[in-house]
């Protein structure tokens, strides 16, 4: 019934625990950026084709977004770009205690996002029941927020896995592709902000 | 375990038995319905969402014959005009959200760890978690539709109809969050497919090499992740406009209705080919089985595939030739979808050089391929047809437009999954489909297809819109119409007679081998049903025809542990071996998973706490999955070989 | 022990699955048709508070979807929106506040529609059906959050005005005490 086998590649000494693209669990985080990057790709075509629709921007009777808050907070936002690079300088490095040590601090930046974030809706001066404009305002923020909220309780909770659990080593890979992730978070902060706090001051 | 270990050139020995028995240990899932609820085996899951969405397809059958039963002779009064819109809504939805987009999804998940030669699908629970929650979506449109509040809005549900002023009640909610529940089964489906297909295939199956299925699957997901995004936003966008009263629909406050159809067919154009395409693979790759030769002009087809995939985002437009758009972009629209037709062109040929000359064998899989490429040509000239503007204008919305996209999807992949059918049913199964029953099968499909929808066509000249649920008799549709009601039967037969195919055959069908078709592929390698582990040595390949090019001796590889779940990992290009990485256990979390997020889901059309006690459970869910259980850490050992290269 | 907790919860299951049932049915269906006109307003009227019509406390249709949005359309069709704005009141009195003068509940508001009453408000019974009244009535009640929820209508495709009647909050309805009397209208109004 079978055919006769003969061996012809031993894989026995390929390492077990890798980084980077040589392992699926980066192939999976950069897919599901991918596919929500599209969804914020989207939303922001959806701003310019609905921008269309106006003859002015904020239209008439709308006051300007607070353009202050928010570009704070994305300097904040960008300055958390350095506990996720540190992350994974110490997850590569094998070291538990420092890679413990920056998860714990990226979970309180996350936390503090989620705080600005609530900031910035504030800073829209607009609800998303009034206007076209202040629907896609709103949407804009909210689906990069649920993005934020979503990889904050994973930052956190890796971080208490790191603190309580048992850490396995592809626990290290996967705090890698934490702090990758990160890096899709706060880029694709940067031109929402753009759009919807700065934008309408200068064309 | 007691045996040394193999070493490089050494031929297996005959008796594998205690080796067999340890990988069922390591792979099996535990027996019994708590080993069917956690079972992360891509076969396991792969059956089910075949099954299941082979059920919505019959579902959407019995909808499908209740319309032609309405709309069998003029003035019908068997069903009202209320829940005739439901009817065809649910047909719709069903036939392209739970039946055609899953079932070829499924079949990828199931066959091309099979194909590639691998253990398992990349990110098993997820595979899980995206079954459960495809099962709790398709079973939440069906309880709605019994509940009286299925969609009436067509399955592309255009606003304003849809929209919040003139959708009441809860039908159009129903809707768009189905549609929520199958984009995200898609795209985690679509990510699997992608890493597996890139890390996982077997040595020496490098890029150039895979199956043109495995091809058109990766082509595929490649689409979903780009496509479905355009309809879970623009979904959202419906179900905000509806819940909370968002305006991006309402263009008295500076919202847009168009906004709706762009984002709409931005979407559903390329969903046609991420239907199709699959389709096309699973042809190229059935044909060599049945004209002995490998397929012609391999290189040509991957590139038709590739290029129909980016060509496919740029003509969603022509769907809105009515709309009044520029006639600029209207030009372009009709040229991009005009030249749709060139790759599409190339495979037909293809197939036809294999065919030509190979030497064809027409078993009952063989002949579901031909019925495919004769329908498929006259869905695909009605199509080219169509492109154009002022034809366009004419027909629109008419009874020719329900016949052009029937020869497409129904020739052009009903056809083709049939065959499939056929094909690797002794593989999953281990015994063939009888052929006897299976010539009748095709026939009257075949028969039953032309005389449904071939009539339509005429039907849409005449002027008879689609979506209206009677007709009077003075317009002289009536016998048309009643010939195409009566092909709805002969395919209502068809169907029945494969449901009765597969239980004889289930039953008493001749056991299949390992390879019944004398077939090229890897799945064809193992055992059918193949084992939980797929190869007990992974195979090592040594060209594009596996099977055929590697001769009396099969070369394969060692290595992998047989202590733990474990997969290897190649390099995305050359399938050079690169790393071992463990492999996740059986879990019932993903199960959790998929319920806290249909209560999200389901309870967000009714309530906005739905957010935080549905986001709520899903953290319960997610601290579950992820967790490492006493399991994990021992089967991942301290003492793993890491390696830094690439970090 | 299991068969001891399984039959309950069963039973719960089947409860629960009976109510969605019924509040989806109620909300969903579609009545196209006209009942035979009542022989008097008082007799129609009177079909919201019989016990035995099968008609819940918030009226024929204040738990129904359809028949809520086509009261929405009615009450712009007929102009209500002339005297009573989008709920807010003007020449009459709002109807999205909880003070209610002629009574809250849906025979008062089906009298109430059908009849007139002074200082203003028109009769409309020769005007429109009873089942158009009866729909009217369930569109108003929902202007202040009255009847269910879930089949209230949601925002129309027009200027945002007020928040749409799914978002109103439920008003506690209470009786006022009615304005003194102007003129009696000598006959049936025009809206």
């Amino acid at each position: 019934m079978t055919k006769r086998e003969r061996v012809t590649v031993d894989v026995t000494e390929l390492p077990t625990i890798v980084f980077g693209s040589r392992g699926l669990l980066w192939w999976g985080t950069w897919g599901f950026a991918v596919a929500e990057g599209m969804t914020l790709f989207l939303s922001i075509a959806t701003y310019f084709y609905l921008r269309r629709n106006f003859q002015t921007y904020p239209p008439l009777g709308y006051p300007q977004p607070d353009w202050f808050a928010p570009t704070i907070g994305m300097a904040i936002f960008l300055a958390t770009c350095i506990p996720a690079y540190m992350l994974k300088k110490s997850a590569v490095r094998l070291d538990k205690d420092a890679a413990t040590r920056w998860l714990v601090i990226l979970s309180v930046c996350a936390l503090v996002l989620c705080g600005v974030r609530t900031i910035d809706f504030y800073a829209l001066r607009v609800l998303w029941m009034t206007s076209a404009y202040g629907s896609i305002q709103w949407v804009l923020l909210g689906f990069h927020g649920s993005l934020l909220v979503i990889e904050a309780a994973e930052v956190i909770g890796t971080a208490v896995l790191f603190i309580k659990g048992p850490v396995l080593p592809r626990h290290f890979p996967d705090a890698c592709d934490i702090g990758n992730y990160w890096y899709f978070l706060v880029l694709s902060w940067l031109p929402i902000w753009f759009i919807v706090y700065i934008g309408p001051r200068i064309w | 375990m007691t045996a040394p270990p193999l070493v490089i050139g050494e031929t297996v020995p005959v008796d594998v038995g205690a080796e067999r028995e340890q990988m069922e240990r390591v792979w099996g899932s535990k027996r019994g319905l708590w080993g069917w609820i956690t079972t992360t085996n891509h076969k396991e899951i792969g059956k089910r969402y075949i099954t299941t969405a082979f059920i919505f397809f019959l579902l959407g059958g019995i909808e499908a014959a209740m319309m032609r039963a309405q709309l069998s002779r003029p003035e019908n009064s068997l069903i009202g005009p209320d829940k005739y819109n439901q009817i065809f809504t649910m047909h719709g939805t069903t036939m392209m959200f739970l039946f055609a987009v899953p079932i070829m999804e499924a079949l990828g998940l199931y066959f091309v760890p099979l194909m590639v030669g691998t253990r398992n699908v990349a990110f098993p629970r997820l595979n899980a978690f995206g079954y459960w929650l495809f099962l709790i979506g398709g079973s939440f449109l069906y309880v709605q539709f019994f509940l009286n509040t299925g969609p009436d809005v067509g399955w592309f549900a255009y606003v304003p109809l849809s929209g919040p002023a003139f959708g009441p009640g809860k039908r159009a909610d129903t809707w768009a969050q189905t549609i929520t529940f199958t984009e995200i089964v898609a795209i985690v489906g679509a990510i699997e497919l992608i890493v597996t297909v890139f890390k996982q295939r077997a040595v020496g199956m490098s890029l150039n090499r895979i199956p043109i299925f495995v091809w058109a699957m990766l082509v595929t997901a490649f689409m979903i992740m780009f496509a479905m995004p355009a309809v879970a936003t623009a979904s959202m966008y419906l179900a905000l406009d509806r819940l909370v009263g968002t305006h991006f629909f309402n263009p008295a406050e500076g919202g847009d209705v168009l906004l709706w159809q762009h984002m709409f067919w931005f979407f559903g154009h390329p969903e046609v080919y991420i239907i199709f395409l699959p389709a096309t693979g699973l042809v190229s790759t059935m044909l060599p089985a049945f004209t002995r030769r490998p397929v012609f002009g391999y290189p040509a087809m991957v590139l038709a595939l590739i290029s129909v995939a980016f060509m496919a985002f740029g003509l969603w437009v022509h769907h809105m030739f009515a709309t009044g758009i520029p006639q600029l972009a209207a030009s372009f629209f009709t040229a991009t979808s005009t030249m749709i037709a060139i790759p599409t062109g190339v495979q037909i040929f293809c197939w036809l050089a294999t065919i030509w000359s190979g030497r064809p064998r027409f078993a009952t899989p063989m002949l579901f391929i031909m019925g495919f490429i004769f329908l498929f040509v006259i869905g695909g000239v009605t199509g080219v047809m169509i492109a154009s503007v002022p034809f366009d204008l004419q027909v629109h919305d008419t009874f020719f437009i329900v016949a052009h996209f029937h020869y497409v999807l129904v020739g052009g992949a009903v056809f083709p999954l049939f065959g499939a059918f056929y094909y690797w049913f002794p593989k999953v199964t281990g015994r063939m489909l009888s052929e006897r029953i299976g010539k009748w099968n095709f026939w009257l499909f075949f028969i039953g297809m032309n005389m449904t929808f071939f009539p339509m066509h005429w039907l849409g000249f005449y002027g008879m819109p689609r979506r209206v649920y009677t007709y009077l008799a003075s317009t002289g549709w009536g016998p048309l119409n009643l010939l195409s009601s009566i092909g709805a039967l002969v395919i209502a037969s068809s169907v029945i007679t494969f449901l009765v195919n597969v239980v004889v055959s289930l039953r008493g069908g001749a056991v299949a081998g390992d390879n019944p078709w004398d077939a090229d592929t890897l799945e064809w390698a193992t055992t059918s049903p193949p084992p939980p582990y797929n190869f007990l040595h992974l195979p090592v390949v040594q060209g594009r025809s596996a099977l055929w090019d590697e001769g009396d001796e099969r070369q394969v590889t060692v290595g992998t542990s047989t202590e733990r779940r474990e997969v290897l990992l190649t390099t995305p290009l050359d399938a050079q071996p690169d790393s071992r990485e463990s492999h996740p256990h059986d879990s019932v979390w993903p199960l959790a998973m998929a319920l806290a997020i249909g209560v999200l889901f389901i309870t967000a059309i009714f309530t906005p706490l739905a957010l935080p006690i549905g986001g709520a459970l899903a953290l319960i869910a997610f601290a579950g999955w992820a967790w490492p259980t006493s399991q994990d850490v021992e089967s991942e050992k301290s003492d793993e070989k890491i390696s830094l290269e690439g970090a | 022990m299991c068969s001891r907790f399984a039959e309950p919860a069963a039973r719960a299951g089947i409860v629960v699955l009976v109510v969605l049932a019924l509040a989806a049915c109620s909300r969903e269906r579609r009545t196209f048709h006209d009942s035979p006109p009542a022989a008097s307003v008082a007799a129609e009227s009177a079909k919201a508070v019989r016990s035995d019509s099968g008609v819940s406390r918030d009226g024929p249709y204040g738990n129904n979807a359809w028949a809520l949005s086509q009261g929405k359309q009615l009450f712009s069709a007929f102009n209500c929106v002339g005297c009573h704005s989008h709920g807010g009141g003007g020449m009459g009195p709002p109807l999205m506040d909880s003070a209610w003068i002629y009574g809250f509940e849906p025979a008062n508001i089906y009298a109430t529609i059908a009849n007139g009453r002074p200082n203003g408000m028109p009769a409309f019974k020769s005007r429109i059906t009873p089942q158009q009244t009866w729909e009217l009535v369930a569109y108003v009640r929902s202007m202040s959050g009255q009847g269910s929820k879930a089949a209230r209508t949601n925002r129309s495709d027009e200027m945002e005005v007020r928040p749409a009647e799914a978002q109103t909050k439920t008003e506690k309805p209470v009786l006022v005490t009615p304005p003194p009397t102007v003129t009696p209208p000598a006959q049936e109004g025009h809206p």
